[in-house]
C-alpha cells in the first residue's frame, strides 16, 4: 500500500524530514514516533499526498479520495457537527437519508451521538477531534492517516477511539506517543529520527 | 437651522405619505441596484475564488488592476459607458442609452472590482486546512468552491452589502447614461441633485434621507451578519 525509499523533505534549505524506508502492506496498521520535530506530521501529509515537494520516493497505491488524512488540529466546517461528518458522503454522492444513518451509527460508537445537532464553535477540543475522527471513519477509506488522534481526549474518549480503529479494516497510519497505544492495536512502529 | 428643521418634516411627510415621485425613484434604485449587483456577483465571486485558488503568470497584476478599480470615480465610469452607448460608440445599436439598462451596466463595472477583491480576499485568507481537508475528504472541484464561499461568506455578504451601498448611492454613472428622465431613469441620487439644484429642498432632502436609511439598513445588516458569525 505505501513504500517509500530514502524520502527527504527540505524547506528554505533545511531538511525538516528524512525517512530511509518505509514500507506498509495492505490492512496494516502503523504506528510512527518519534520526537518533537522530527517530521511525523510532514511524513504523514507526504503520504496523504498534500506535501509534494519532496526527494526520494513515495508510492502509495491509494488514490487521492481514498486517502484521508486527519490534522493534528482538524479543521471542522461551519455549521452542526452531522453536517461535518456527512461532508465526505455527501461529496461521494451518497444520498441523505443513508448518509445520516451511516454517520448516526458511527457517531454513536464514538460517543458523539447527542452533539448530532449541536454546532462546531460549541465544541470541547477532545469533541472537536472525536468529530474530525468520525468524518474520517464513516467514509470507510482504504488508507487512514491519522495525526496525534488521541490527543486532548479523556479516558473515556482514549477508549471508544481506539476500540474503533481496532475494529476498522482500513490501512491506517497515526502518530501518537507509545505509551497512548495499547499494544496490538498497531502491527508495527516506525520510529522517526531528527532530520538533521 | 430652521430652514433644516423644515426640510426634514417635510422629507418625513413626503416619505410617509408614499410620494409617488420619491417612491418612484426609490423603486427604481432599488431595482437598477440589485439587478448590477446579481450579475456582479454572478461574475465576480467565482472569479474571486478562482483568483484566490488558482496559480497562473500575471496573478499578482490582476489583482492590483481590480483592487485599483475599486477608487475609479463613478463619473469617470459615466462617461467610459457614455462613449460605449452613445450614437457612435461600439454599443451604439443596442439604443440603451438613457436607459435603466445602461446605469445597470455601469454599476455592474462599478460593482465588479468590489466583489472580486473582496471575495478573492476573504478566500484566500481562509485556513489552509480548510482546502486540504475538503480534498482529503474527497470533495470534487465544485464543492470544494462551494466550501469555500460557504466558509469565507461573512466577507463574501460584506462585498455584495458594500457593492450594494455604493451603487444605490452613486450619482455620476445614473446621471451620465441615465440622464435622469423622470419616469424612466430618474434614481434617488439623480433626483436628489435635481430637486435640490430646481430649489425642492424639502424634496431633495426627502431623497437623501431615504439613501441614509438605506446605507444605515445595509450597515445594521453588516453588523448583525458580523454577530451572527460570531455566535454561528
Amino acid at each position: 500500500m505505501i513504500q517509500i525509499e530514502n524520502l527527504r523533505v527540505s524547506k528554505n534549505g533545511s531538511t525538516i524530514c528524512r525517512a530511509a524506508e518505509l514500507s506498509v502492506q495492505a490492512g496494516e496498521r502503523i504506528g510512527i514516533y518519534g520526537a518533537n520535530g522530527s517530521g511525523k506530521t510532514t511524513l504523514l501529509r507526504v503520504i496523504a499526498g498534500l506535501e509534494r515537494d519532496f526527494q526520494g520516493r513515495c508510492q502509495v497505491t491509494a488514490d487521492q479520495p481514498n486517502r484521508i488524512y486527519v490534522h493534528q488540529n482538524p479543521y471542522l466546517f461551519r455549521g452542526t457537527v452531522l453536517r461535518n461528518v456527512t461532508y465526505g458522503l455527501r461529496a461521494r454522492g451518497v444520498s441523505h437519508k443513508t448518509g445520516e444513518e451511516q454517520a448516526r451509527a458511527w457517531m454513536e460508537k464514538l460517543g458523539i451521538a447527542a452533539l448530532a445537532g449541536r454546532r462546531v464553535n460549541h465544541l470541547s477540543g477532545g469533541e472537536r477531534r472525536r468529530t474530525a475522527l468520525v468524518r474520517a471513519l464513516v467514509l470507510r477509506p482504504p488508507l487512514l492517516l491519522l495525526d496525534e488522534p488521541l490527543a486532548e481526549m479523556d479516558a473515556e474518549g482514549e477508549a471508544q477511539v481506539i476500540q474503533a480503529l481496532g475494529e476498522l479494516e482500513s490501512t491506517t497510519v497515526l502518530i501518537a506517543s507509545p505509551a497512548e497505544l495499547p499494544d496490538g492495536l498497531v502491527s508495527k512502529r516506525f520510529v522517526i529520527g531528527r532530520p538533521d | 437651522m430652521e430652514l433644516i428643521w423644515e426640510g426634514l418634516r417635510e422629507a418625513f411627510h413626503l416619505i410617509f405619505t408614499f410620494d409617488p415621485l420619491v417612491m418612484e425613484a426609490a423603486a427604481r434604485t432599488f431595482y437598477v441596484s440589485i439587478t448590477a449587483i446579481t450579475i456582479a456577483t454572478v461574475i465576480g465571486l467565482p472569479a474571486g475564488t478562482a483568483l484566490a485558488r488558482v496559480d497562473f503568470v500575471g496573478k499578482g497584476v490582476l489583482v492590483l488592476i481590480f483592487r485599483a478599480s475599486m477608487a475609479v470615480p463613478t463619473v469617470f465610469i459615466g462617461i467610459l459607458c457614455y462613449s460605449l452607448f452613445s450614437r457612435r460608440g461600439p454599443l451604439g445599436p443596442t439604443e440603451l442609452l438613457y436607459t435603466p439598462w445602461a446605469i445597470i451596466f455601469g454599476e455592474l463595472l462599478l460593482a465588479l472590482p468590489i466583489i472580486l477583491s473582496f471575495s478573492h480576499a476573504a478566500v484566500g485568507a481562509l485556513d489552509p486546512r480548510v482546502a486540504e481537508t475538503a480534498r482529503t475528504l474527497g470533495a470534487g472541484t465544485l464543492r470544494r468552491w462551494g466550501t469555500y464561499t460557504s466558509e469565507a461568506r461573512l466577507g463574501i455578504m460584506l462585498a455584495v452589502l458594500t457593492a450594494f451601498a455604493r451603487c444605490a448611492t452613486e450619482l455620476g454613472i445614473a446621471m451620465m447614461v441615465g440622464g435622469n428622465i423622470k419616469g424612466r431613469t430618474r434614481t434617488l441620487s439623480t433626483a436628489t441633485a435635481l430637486e435640490s439644484s430646481q430649489g425642492e429642498f424639502e424634496r431633495g432632502l426627502a431623497m437623501g434621507i431615504i439613501l441614509l436609511l438605506m446605507s444605515l439598513g445595509v450597515t445594521s445588516l453588516i453588523v448583525a451578519l458580523s454577530r451572527e458569525e460570531k455566535n454561528a
